[in-house]
């Protein structure tokens, strides 16, 4: 059934439908925009919100939920649905890999393109954190706001620095621009995090930066905008045009009322087998209140984001089957 | 002889989203390929070419008839892994490089990473395009971006190959090594089915054609049968003086009671622009 030849072709399929998401100037353009927030925004913070780096890994999960999931769609919308139409899935059908195995391998293509996505934004709130915690010391909590310097300079400049490499690439190596920068930004992050590490008094804040739930609750917001990746996908078999990203959005919107919605009528709870539930993924409600956050909680959102994605590739899978390719 | 490609009844009625018929490109046809042939489909825009080459690569579906391809669907992997297929507009990922994308095709047809990359570096010396191999395709021109997609169609050795219009964008030159292309591959027992609007191509490489009009099957057979005027007769004699040529021209209408037309052969313009640009000699007139 699952034959070498067969993961090669898995492999390839992936890996280009990766290459593709990260290949988009738009791609590029939201990591930017999201490392860029993650750095900034407990800069401009006039007072508390909470505990100290709480804007900061708040903030992180909210990029990765927002400019992740604009990215995670509209790269699988890209990747499936515009190829079908453009004859391109075409030259990829008439190979030995079924259509079901196409569909799976470009979503895994877009899903690990998106954990590239998660891990530039995951080690940039994290920097941020440590920035806030090392700012609340030197400054004292007295209700001001404040942030490290390095660190900001670091994870920032190190955005900006990441850019002009890519400028550098383009121009005198030929490299392609959103590709390189993305790749780029994507490093830059946790090597800026490392080197804040080096810095007196930052390795100490990590644990009060990075309290228990925050990597829980981005692997949770990871699960969740992964399972919209596979739906995405799934719809974009058959859906042209608008249609696909306009039912997303409503999906999306449904996602976020589904707590109350199962709250006014439990019998919706049916809905979760294929709509994400923010109330089952989002532990940011934890994460701000440092409350201890068991490994188990985590247990609970990725088997629901692994129902939704097997529930959507099957839903694609039967689409895309019959329909004809061109 | 064994037959590769088996259509019998083929019917292909586009419908839209509330599955309206909207046109029937295809309209009961019948016909065979038989193993080591070149199949040459023709016909006007329209008239159904591309969709019947689509119902046999499995990429569409047919309304009613039936497609066999090695004497099994279509849709079949161990078919599909006997095909080779270059589209009629080369559709490549515009940020690969031509090895990239050659060896990502090999991949696809299940390849390993060490035999790709000797089947890239083959092809890419087949098909002319040392110099531009470390190029993103989306840079190439439409007659590079062509060599690619023949490169792909050819990655895994296929036992057949499809060719949709296989010299579009091409020069006279590349026109050249493709059609000697087809023919070394046909000569090794690869059958191939193509199409093309231009019919000197088709009729240089081809054993056999159909003529597709309409969605329905206007004409088919063998070139030769299809072709040659049985009702008259040329010769060809080199070394021949204008008088001698009078003077046979005299014998033969003395001979047969009509005036016999008397011509140099001609060499085709392809053959001609193929020996300027290669031989370097200069020809004016």
């Amino acid at each position: 059934m699952f034959s070498l030849a067969k993961l090669r072709a898995v492999r390839a399929l992936a890996g280009a439908a990766r290459r593709e998401a990260t290949a988009d100037p738009a791609s590029a353009l939201l990591l930017m925009t999201a490392v860029a927030a993650v750095h900034l925004a407990p800069a401009f913070q006039f007072h508390r919100l909470g505990e100290p780096g709480r804007l900061a890994r708040d903030g992180g999960l909210s990029a990765l939920l927002v400019f992740g999931g604009v990215f995670a769609a509209v790269s699988a919308i890209r990747t499936v649905g515009r190829e079908i139409e453009s004859g391109v899935a075409a030259a990829a059908l008439v190979r030995p890999i079924s259509r079901t195995m196409f569909l799976a391998a470009k979503t895994l293509g877009v899903v690990s393109a998106f954990a590239r996505f998660a891990l530039a934004i995951v080690f940039a709130a994290a920097l941020s954190s440590v920035s806030c915690v090392v700012g609340s010391r030197i400054e004292g909590d007295d209700g001001t706001a404040c942030v490290s310097a390095f660190c900001l300079l670091f994870g920032f400049g190190g955005e900006m620095l990441a850019i002009a490499g890519a400028a550098f690439a383009h121009r005198f190596m030929r490299r392609g621009f959103p590709s390189t920068c993305f790749a780029l930004i994507m490093w830059s992050q946790p090597v800026a995090f490392g080197l804040a590490m080096l810095l007196p008094g930052h390795a100490d804040a990590v644990g009060e930066a990075l309290v228990g739930p925050f990597l829980l609750a981005a692997a949770s917001v990871f699960a969740a905008v992964s399972s919209f990746a596979c739906a995405a996908a799934a719809l974009s078999t058959r859906l042209k045009g608008a249609a696909a990203p306009a039912a997303l959005a409503f999906m999306a919107a449904l996602s976020l009322l589904m707590p109350a919605l199962v709250k006014a009528l439990p019998a919706l709870a049916a809905l979760r087998a294929a709509v994400p539930d923010f109330g089952v993924f989002w532990l940011a409600d934890a994460v701000s209140k440092s409350a201890p956050a068991p490994w188990g909680a985590a247990a609970l959102p990725v088997a629901a984001a692994l129902a939704v994605s097997a529930f959507w590739i099957s839903v694609g899978a039967i689409m895309i089957s019959n329909r004809d390719v061109s | 002889m064994e037959n590769v490609i088996s259509i019998r009844s083929l019917k292909k009625t586009f419908r839209d989203f509330w599955l309206r018929p909207t046109v029937t490109a295809v309209d009961g046809i019948d016909f065979d390929v038989a193993k080591g042939e070149v199949f040459g489909l023709l016909g006007p825009n329209g008239s159904g070419k591309s969709t019947t080459i689509k119902l046999i690569l499995g990429l569409l579906s047919p309304s009613a008839g039936k497609v066999e391809v090695f004497g099994s669907s279509p849709r079949s992997l161990k078919v599909k892994s006997r095909l080779g297929y270059l589209p009629e507009l080369s559709h490549l990922h515009p940020f690969l490089t031509a090895r990239e994308a050659i060896r990502y095709y090999a991949g696809l047809s299940g390849m390993s990473s060490a035999d790709s990359a000797r089947r890239a570096e083959e092809l890419i010396a087949q098909v002319g395009l040392e110099s531009a191999a470390d190029r993103p395709v989306g840079g190439y021109s439409k007659g590079m971006a062509r060599r690619v997609g023949l490169a792909a169609a050819l990655v895994a050795k296929p036992e057949l190959l499809v060719l949709d219009e296989p010299t579009s964008g091409l020069d006279p030159i590349g026109t050249r090594e493709v059609k000697e292309l087809v023919r070394s591959l046909a000569k090794s027992g690869v059958t191939v089915l193509m199409t093309s609007h231009l019919l000197g191509d088709v009729a240089d490489v081809c054993d056999r054609i159909l003529i597709l009009a309409k969605g329905k099957v206007a004409a088919q057979g063998r070139l030769d049968d299809l072709l040659s005027r049985r009702d008259a007769t040329s010769f060809t004699l080199p070394g021949v003086t204008p008088e001698d040529a009078a003077a046979a021209a005299a014998l033969l209408k003395e001979r047969f009671g009509r005036d016999p037309e008397v011509s140099h052969p001609r060499i085709s313009l392809e053959q001609f622009f193929v020996d300027t640009v290669k031989g370097g000699t200069s020809a004016t007139s």
